[in-house]
Formats: structure tokens, sequence, C-alpha cells
């Protein structure tokens, strides 16, 4: 399965917030929304090089790396930081679990019961 | 001039040395208080330094702590460092830092999330007190620097805390190991020492403290170790081993410099004597040789000394030229006065008066170059010496004449002596011949006396010997009559020959003795004399004895007559003065003379009397004289004649009552020794 790779965006459990939309996970993304039903958000992103995150940066947010760069550039000066990244989905699965509100990506089929699924996209 | 350059070497050493000496003596006590403040001062310092510089570590390790826990990876924590990132990075800056220590992450469970050392990881830390925000707490040997790790993406959410363990020995680096020198960090309230064991007690009352060994300050330390205090501690030895340094070079250098003064001193000291001691040698040379041309180099300096040599040779040649002159005066008195002392001479020799007072005027006027005049009239109005003549048998003076002078007055009083010395001399003269005239006459007078006086007595004496002789021989006397007829006899007899020898010495004095010298036969006059001895010797009971077998001269030259009168005489002497015993007469020939000895066991005589024995008429003591008869002047006339014939007459005796012995010595002419006769 070439292209049946899936991946899912998680949030833990008893994080109040089933499902999300594109519009919805760019602004987070991008930091441009930080709290939903009183909870702090906190996006979590992988490496820049993963391909979990090119994909999702690719097929989810929409826009290139370079643009995301110059963004984050623009971002900076004015005292806004990217998300935090993790460096496996293990860890990000560790950190998901144990920060409600974190929001992150792993693939389909490292979902377990303690995430909730708000997301799903194919490659 | 030993003690001259003596004195002048203390004086440099007192100058040059001797502050030297005090300088180096005061700088050296001085500089050891110096040295010691000053290291304290040092150790101070050091200290200071060692304080800031821990301080300034542990600052900076605190804010590291602070920055890494403030890190957007801290939140790593919240998935257990699932990725090692904190560990990574931990590692990472624990091998940066580079000591023992171990930065690691605890999560608010007490697990040691992360950490430097993989080991502590998923182990449990339990802090022994509470975190507070102070940032740090010491647990044993370990200051734990610890900082709050909250989420970075929510500030109110407490992840838990990166704490740093530091082991306290680390701190040891930043002393500086040097021999002799102790460093410790103590805390007196947990008694935790830190660094190399101490060989001197802690002592905290004082900041500086100096032992018999040590010098050792304490500091308190700042900021985290507060607790703490540095111990700086140094061994003397080698804090003050530049004052021993000094010390040292001190020691070596005074005798140095003692040297240098010395040998400077020398220096000098030879260069200012050495004008002096050229002089004193000059000087010395002078008295030795009494060289007076010599004369010191000029020295060339215009100094005392050049002044003192220039003065000197002034001095000399002074002295050089009164000397000539003295000299020249000393000859031309010399001369002067051999010449008086030839004047002197001349005029002992004169014999008559005339002559005497010619010669003088004669030589008096070749010394002295002035006319003299002799006048016999006495003037008063010249300068004249009057000669006055002591007549000893008046016992008064009496006018002689003058000497007559052609000057008007004396120059001085020496020379009006020496005019009267030779005047003196000249009456002295005068007086003498006139005495010896006086003299001669008046012996000639009493010889001539004695020589008829005796001659006229002779003839009555020789008329009372002849009839007394008559009478005893052709008269009959009574008995009574012949004693006193034969003791006018007797006493006419002794009378006799008293007048007889009497006559002898004044024929002797008066040169009239006649010596008739012929050949004599010495044994056979030997033997008359014994005969004629032997009689004497008889009557008195005495042993006389004639040895002459030592006899070689049998014929000598000499008057037969006169000899056997001194023999008789001494021979009879003997037997005369003899009570008891024996008188021996030996002969004896020696190299050119003959030795008669004629020696008893008689009275003797004392040594006093033996010199006076040979004067005239004298008979030792008068004790004497009443015992044994005689004229006393037997032995005076024997010697006489004794000498008359060329020989000698001695009188030897050991004293009173030892005995005597007469010795006559004859002189044998060479012509007549026998041997040479015979042959």
């Amino acid at each position: 399965m070439l292209y049946g790779l899936e991946y899912v965006l998680v949030v833990n459990k008893n994080t109040a917030i089933d499902s999300l939309n594109v519009l919805q996970i760019r602004s987070i993304f991008l930091k441009k929304q930080t709290m939903m039903n009183e909870l702090e958000l906190v996006p979590i992103n992988l490496p820049a090089l993963h391909e979990a995150r090119r994909s999702f940066e690719t097929n989810v947010l929409d826009m290139s790396q370079s643009r995301l760069k110059s963004y984050w550039v623009k971002q900076h000066y004015q005292g806004h930081r990217p998300p935090l990244t993790m460096k496996s989905f293990q860890g990000l699965k560790a950190f998901i679990k144990n920060v409600d509100g974190a929001i992150g990506y792993i693939p389909s089929d490292a979902m377990d019961s303690s995430l909730k699924q708000v997301y799903r996209w194919s490659q | 001039m030993g003690s001259l350059y003596r004195k002048l070497i203390v004086a440099f050493i007192a100058v040059g040395f001797f502050p030297f000496l005090i300088f180096f003596i005061y700088s050296i006590s001085l500089s050891q208080q110096k040295i010691i403040d000053k290291i304290i001062v040092d150790q101070n310092i050091e200290a200071q330094r060692i304080i800031d510089s821990i301080h300034s570590h542990l600052d900076v390790l605190q804010k590291e702590i602070r920055f890494i826990s403030s890190l957007d990876l801290m939140d790593d924590i919240i998935a257990e460092d699932i990725d090692k990132r904190i560990s990574r990075l931990l590692t990472q800056k624990q091998e940066d830092i580079g000591l023992n220590l171990e930065i690691f992450v605890v999560d608010n469970n007490a697990h040691i999330v992360a950490s430097s050392n993989k080991e502590s990881i998923d182990r449990s830390f339990v802090a022994s007190s509470t975190l507070t925000k102070e940032g740090y707490f010491f647990e044993g040997e370990h200051l734990y620097l610890y900082a709050q790790v909250d989420a970075s993406f929510h500030t109110d959410k407490h992840l838990g805390y990166l704490i740093l363990r530091y082991d306290l020995e680390d701190l040891k680096t930043f002393f500086s190991p040097q021999s002799g020198t102790y460093n410790i960090l103590y805390n007196p309230k947990t008694q935790l020492k830190i660094g190399a064991s101490l060989p001197f007690e802690i002592d905290l009352a004082t900041s500086a403290q100096i032992d018999s060994r040590y010098l050792i300050i304490n500091k308190r330390m700042a900021g985290i170790l507060s607790d703490f205090y540095i111990i700086y501690g140094e061994d003397k030895d080698i804090a003050l081993a530049f004052l021993y340094d000094l010390i040292f070079f001190i020691i070596m250098m005074v005798p140095l410099a003692l040297i240098i003064t010395v040998l400077i001193a020398h220096y000098n000291t030879k260069s200012i004597l050495k004008p002096i001691l050229e002089l004193t040698n000059k000087a010395e040379t002078i008295t030795k040789t009494k060289n007076y041309n010599i004369s010191v180099d000029h020295v060339g300096t215009k100094d005392e000394i050049g002044r003192l040599s220039f003065a000197f040779n002034e001095m000399i040649q002074t002295t050089h030229g009164a000397l000539v002159a003295l000299e020249e005066e000393n000859r031309l008195r010399l001369k002067r006065f051999v010449s008086l002392i030839e004047i002197f001479n001349k005029i002992i020799q004169t014999k008559e008066e005339e002559e005497c007072i010619q010669s003088s005027l004669r030589e008096f006027e070749y010394l002295s170059d002035k006319e003299l005049v002799f006048n016999k009239n006495l003037k008063e109005n010249k300068q004249a010496l009057h000669i006055y003549l002591n007549d000893f048998e008046k016992n008064e003076k009496s006018y002689f004449g003058s000497i007559e002078l052609d000057v008007e007055a004396f120059e001085d009083e020496n020379e009006k002596k020496f005019y009267t010395s030779i005047v003196s001399m000249i009456t002295l003269q005068l007086e003498r011949i006139r005495l010896i005239d006086r003299t001669i006459s008046a012996s000639k007078a009493k010889s001539a006396f004695i020589s008829n006086m005796s001659h006229e007595l002779r003839t009555p004496l020789n008329a009372i010997i002849g009839f007394t002789q008559y009478l005893l021989a052709y008269e009959e006397l009574e008995d009574e009559q012949q004693d006193i007829v034969s003791n006018i006899e007797k006493s006419a007899h002794y009378l006799l020959n008293m007048i007889n020898e009497v006559l002898d010495i004044a024929k002797i004095e008066a040169g009239k003795m006649e010596v008739h010298q012929e050949a004599v036969a010495m044994k056979s006059l030997l033997d008359e004399v014994y005969m004629m001895g032997s009689v004497l010797a008889q009557e008195k009971e005495l042993s006389l004895t004639l040895e002459q077998s030592e006899l070689q001269h049998e014929v000598i030259q000499t008057d037969p007559k006169l000899l056997k009168q001194i023999l008789l005489n001494i021979v009879s002497n003997a037997i005369k003065f003899t009570p008891k015993g024996s008188v021996l007469i030996t002969a004896k020939s020696e190299e050119h003379s003959i030795l008669i000895c004629v020696k008893d066991s008689g009275i003797g005589l004392s040594k006093e009397n033996l010199e006076r024995l040979f004067s005239d008429f004298v008979q030792v003591e008068n004790e004497m004289h009443k015992k044994y008869k005689g004229t006393g002047l037997g032995l005076s006339l024997s010697r006489k004649l004794a000498r008359l014939l060329g020989g000698e007459l001695v009188l030897q005796s050991e004293g009173e009552g030892k005995g005597s012995e007469a010795i006559l010595r004859l002189e044998v002419l060479q012509e007549s020794d026998p041997y040479k006769n015979n042959t």
C-alpha cells in the first residue's frame, strides 16, 4: 500500500475536543489560536525533516517549508514561538498522554485507547 | 708607622663598613616584619582571588542551571525524556564543565527523568531539604544547585527540578598547589574540610596567625559558600625564603664588604702613608748613614704631606750646612787642641827656665799669630799674663815675670782661659824645673853627707874595735871586765855593720855602687854561702840544706861579692826568723835565669807586712824589734843589690807562723851560656 499510510492528529482522551477541521488545525499549529474550551492548546511537531511532519505540512497545513520558515521568523519578532518539537512518535505520544490540550500527529496504526483522534489524513 | 696605618684602616672601616653593616642589620630586621606583612597581604589577596573564583564559578553554574531549566527542551520531562534529548544535553553540559559533577532532572514524583549519568535515570531522588527558591543546598560533601522547571507552554505548569550535584572536592582545583602552601575550605558548622590535611590547627579567632613554622590566614567565603572559611597557610621557610635568601646574601656580603672596605682602606692608607713612609725611611737612612745629601723626592701633591716633604728637605739642607760648619769648626778646634798638646809637650820637655820661656813664646806666637813679649818687670798697664812661682820651701808665691800680649782686649772669656791655661802650664813647668833642680841637688847633698858621715864614723869605730880586741886578747882582764869589753866589741861590730849597710844603700842611691862583673862559678859560691850559713844554723840547732842538683848554668856573668852579700843576707834572715825547724836553699835553672830559693819554717809574714818589708829601715812590728835585732836594712839592701845585678828578689809567705820563702831570680846573659861556650 504505497499510498495507504494514514496519519491521525490526536489529543489525550481527557481533552474535550472531538474533531477539528483543517482551518482550526492550521490556526492551532500556526499558534493563532491557543485556547479552546478554556483549555490551553499545546501543538507538538516532530523534527523538521520527519516524513510525518512533511506530510502534515503538505497535506494538512498546505504550506511549503520555506513559507512556514519565513512565517515563524516573522512571528519570532513578535514574541511567538513555533510549536514544541518531539523527536519521536513515542515521545510525542508520552507528551500528549501527560498534557491536556497537547495535540500532535502519529501514524494511524500507533493509536491506542489513551488517545483520541481529532483529524485523519492519508498520504 | 704601623699604628698610623692601623688608625687609618680603623677609620676607613668605621666610615665605610659600619654604616653598611648597620644599614644591613636594620634592613634585615625591618624587612622581616615587612615581608611577613606582605606575605599576609599576599595570602589575603590570594585567598580573596580563590574566593572570587569559586564564587563566580558557582555563580556561572547556577546561571547555567537556570538557563537549562528554562529551555523548551525541558518539556520533554512530560514525555519522561523518552527521546533522551534532555539526557544528551545534560551529558553534553557535564562534559563541557568537565568536573566530577552530575546534572539531572527530577519530575514532580522525585523520579530522575534525565541525567548526565545514565545509571541514575529511573532512580528516585529525595532531597534532604525542601527545595526553595534559594536554588542550592548542601548534603555531605556535595553541593546541590537546582532550578525549578516549568512547562514552556504553560508557565503555571511545574514539571520538576533540574539539579546539579557538585562534588565539593572539585573546589580543590581552585587552589594553586605549591609546595609549602596549604589551602582548605572549612565549614565550622559541619566540620567539613575540603582539601589536603593540614599540619597545623585551625583557629578562626584571628584572621592571621603566625606560629613557629607557618603563616596562616583565614577568610570567610561569600555567596553560596558563606558558611565556609578558606584557610590559607604557608610554610614560613618557604614564605620567608626570599628573606632568608636576603639574609644569606647579606651574610655573604658582609665579609665581602669588609674585605672590599679593608682593601680600599689598605690601598688608600698605603697611598696616604707612602710619602710618609718614604720620608721616614729617608730619615732613618740619614740617621744611619749620616749622609745629609739625601733629599726626599718631591711628592708632587700640594697637600700637607707635600709641604711636609718640602719642609723636610729644607731641614735636611739646613742640618747638612750646620753639620758641615760644625765639622769644620771641630777640625779647627782639634787642630788647635793638638797644637796645644804639642806646645805642652814641648814645654814639658824643656829643662831650663830660659829655654822653657823662649820655647813657649815661640810656639805660642806660631799658634796665635800674635806677638808675645816676655818681661821680667812687673807692669800693670798692658794686657799681661803674670807668672807667679810657688816656692815650696818658703811656702809662698814669688813673681817671676809677665807675658805681654799685643792685644787691647781678649775676644771672649774662652780666649782668656786659653791663654791663662798656657801660662799655668808654663808656671807648672817652671816650678817643676826648679823643684827637680832642688831635689837633685838635695839628694846629692844627702848622699854625700851620708857617705862622708859613714866614712868618718868608721874610723873611730875601727879604733874602738881594734882596742877592744887588743884588750880581750892581750890584757888579763877579770871575768866581769871581759864581759863588758866583749859587749863593747859586739856593739861596735854591730854599729860598723849598720854603717856599712847604710853606706851601701847610700852608694846605690847615689849611683856610686860599682858592679864588677866576672865569671862566677855558681856551685862554689853557693857552697861558700852554705858553709857560712850552717855555722849560724848550728848555733840555733836548725837544719840547713842546699839543693843545687838542678843547676845547669854553672858559670854566670855577675858580681860575686854582691851576689854573695845578697845570698848571705837572705840565708841569715831565714835562720834568724826561724826559731826551730829547717831552712832549705834550692838553686835551679830556668831558660834565661837562675832561681835561688831560700825556704824556712819560721815565723812567716802576713800579706800587709810582706808589702812593707822592703822599705828602708822597716822591721815588721815593734814586737819583732824587741825580739830580733837588726837595722831593717837587710832586705831593702838585698833587693837593691839584686836589681843592680839585673835580677829581682821577692819574698813569699803563706801567712804568720807558716814560714816564708825568699826567691832570687838572676838573669843569665846569653854569652855566658855554658852550653854555648862548651860547644
